[in-house]
């Protein structure tokens, strides 16, 4: 029993040509393999660079005019878009007729984010901008 | 069993252009991102301009169909009115 168990297994089948030579042609077939990989991934890379080069170049160009752009809004445009926002909403407190046009605005203020109340706003209705020179005061006609 | 030096290099070469892979991915999702962003606040900076364009509009409507001088008042301090252009 014991000499059964402690014979060591014998290997002949490594040892013949046949064997070797599929061995030999599985080297051949990975490293035919690892050449076909190393060429697609390296083309991959190269397409990604050059898509990386493309999106930096696009976001340089576009963040400058971004930039303007939101430079002259939040600046120029958004004060005044404001103010005259905050005007017709006085407005519309000694008028009531002009209730269903900024019932239609009111929303949209909103979903802009701001937050527009009349009496919070000190500029009364008819009165000039920031920026502009105030003008005289005449009653209104109907 | 030996390793050949040749399936170490492509090896590296594999792993090289993996991790470049991976990075130039990365940096491009990430840009594309940035100028989505861009894209959106300037759309939003053109959708609210248009938008207050229409309310003027609206109000310069509101203003022919009832006179009254506040509102005249209100249109001109913005540099509006509600006449036609003199010929």
């Amino acid at each position: 029993m014991n000499e059964i168990e402690n014979k060591p297994v014998s290997t002949p089948a490594l040892e013949t040509p046949d064997l070797r030579e599929q061995i030999q042609s599985l080297r051949h077939l990975v490293g035919s393999v690892l050449i076909l990989m190393v060429m697609v991934s390296g083309t991959l890379t190269i397409f990604l660079l050059r898509q990386m080069k493309t999106a930096s170049t696009q976001l340089d160009a576009y963040r400058a005019q971004a930039n303007n752009v939101m430079g002259i809004y939040r600046q120029q445009q958004e004060p005044l878009m404001l103010d005259f926002a905050k005007r017709i909403q006085l407005y519309g407190q000694t008028h009531p007729d002009i209730a269903p046009l900024l019932a239609k605005w009111d929303p949209v203020f909103t979903n802009w984010g701001w937050k527009i109340s009349a009496q919070s706003s000190a500029t009364p209705a008819g009165a000039p901008p920031a920026g502009v020179a105030p003008r005289s005061n005449t009653p209104s006609k109907k | 069993m030996k390793n050949s030096p040749l399936m170490t290099i492509l090896l590296a070469l594999l792993a090289i252009s993996a991790l470049l892979s991976l990075y130039f991915c990365y940096t491009y999702i990430r840009k594309s991102g940035e100028i989505r962003q861009l894209e959106f606040h300037v759309s939003e900076v053109n959708r609210r301009t248009a938008g207050i364009n229409a309310l003027m509009n609206d109000v310069i409507e509101y203003s022919k169909h009832t006179p009254n001088r506040d509102i005249d008042r209100l249109l001109e301090s913005f540099g509006l009115t509600n006449r036609p252009p003199a010929k």
